[in-house]
């Protein structure tokens, strides 16, 4: 395994663990404006929010400094993940509007707090297709040689 | 011309000319709250459809005269495409965050603690055009280097 896949595999679990935790406090709640009321939610989001970005940078970026630990072809594979990191994000906001103009169709309005949850989701969801797009890219020059 | 670089024309002249015809639609009208009139709210769908038609037509052009001139992409043509993607998504991502951010502070400021969902259609818009015009101004800029 190169040094960036490992890494990116890496910096993918711990993200994806740090989501799946932030949505199951988020579940437990069970309200959005629980974020504006109860400071302990927002601690955990910010957290989530400074937690799988500083992974990735940590990771990816900063100990994979050296120019012996990266060839041209994880600089490639780098540069083609930016495509599949903008793709995560606009379906992501397409999924944001649709979803809560449907729910919210009667009222016609949505609580603010769900500008919060879309500017974190865009960077938790941002970062983990980064790594995501990194390990398909690693797949798919092994598998296509 | 390279086949890259007619999509980045095509990009800047369509998104650039979005942007233009909204701002002056929504100038003219006093309003970025196109949803509020039917009037303005059907200007608003029939300027981004037109823009939307527009774009995939001139991609479908570029890309038909390409593979009928058999036009071949170099190594030098995919690396001027990814270096402009990696570089237009953190600035469409960037373009989202000020975006939410201004919304936020405005709501805020009101005391609102409720905003129209059509304004969530302003944030999707705005990553795609921003990062297709970042996306089209650096492969220029890198085709003119080159």
């Amino acid at each position: 395994m190169a040094p960036l896949q490992k890494r990116a595999l890496y910096s993918f679990v711990i993200g994806l663990v740090l989501t799946i935790a932030l949505i199951a406090v988020l579940i437990a709640r069970g309200d959005v404006n629980a974020f504006e009321r109860d400071p302990n939610l927002r601690i955990i989001m910010y957290a989530v929010l400074i937690g799988v970005p500083l992974v990735y940078l940590i990771l990816v970026n900063i100990t994979l400094r050296k120019p012996t630990q990266v060839d041209e072809r994880d600089r490639l594979i780098i540069e083609r993940s930016s495509r599949a990191q903008w793709l995560a994000v606009i379906f992501s906001l397409v999924a944001w509007t649709i979803a809560l103009s449907e729910i919210y169709r009667d009222q016609g309005q949505v609580p603010i707090a769900f500008l919060n949850l879309i500017f974190m989701s865009s960077l938790i969801i941002s970062t983990l297709a980064q790594s995501l797009g990194i390990l398909v890219g690693y797949w798919r020059m092994n598998r296509n040689g | 011309m390279s086949p890259n670089q007619k999509m980045a024309w095509g990009n800047i002249i369509v998104w650039g000319s979005y942007l233009v015809v909204l701002a002056i639609v929504l100038t003219a009208n006093g309003t970025i709250l196109f949803w509020q009139e039917d009037s303005l709210k059907n200007v608003f769908f029939t300027i981004t459809g037109v823009a939307f038609a527009a774009f995939i037509i001139i991609m479908s052009l570029v890309w038909m005269r390409a593979s009928m001139a058999k036009v071949t992409i170099d190594e030098r043509d995919h690396k001027i495409m990814n270096r402009a993607n990696a570089l237009a998504g953190p600035i469409a991502i960037a373009a989202v965050a000020v975006t939410l951010l201004v919304l936020s502070l405005i709501y805020v400021e009101n005391k609102n603690s409720v905003m129209s969902p059509y304004f969530l259609m302003y944030v999707s818009l705005i990553n795609l055009v921003v990062y297709w015009l970042a996306q089209a101004i650096h492969t220029l800029v890198a085709y003119r280097r080159n």
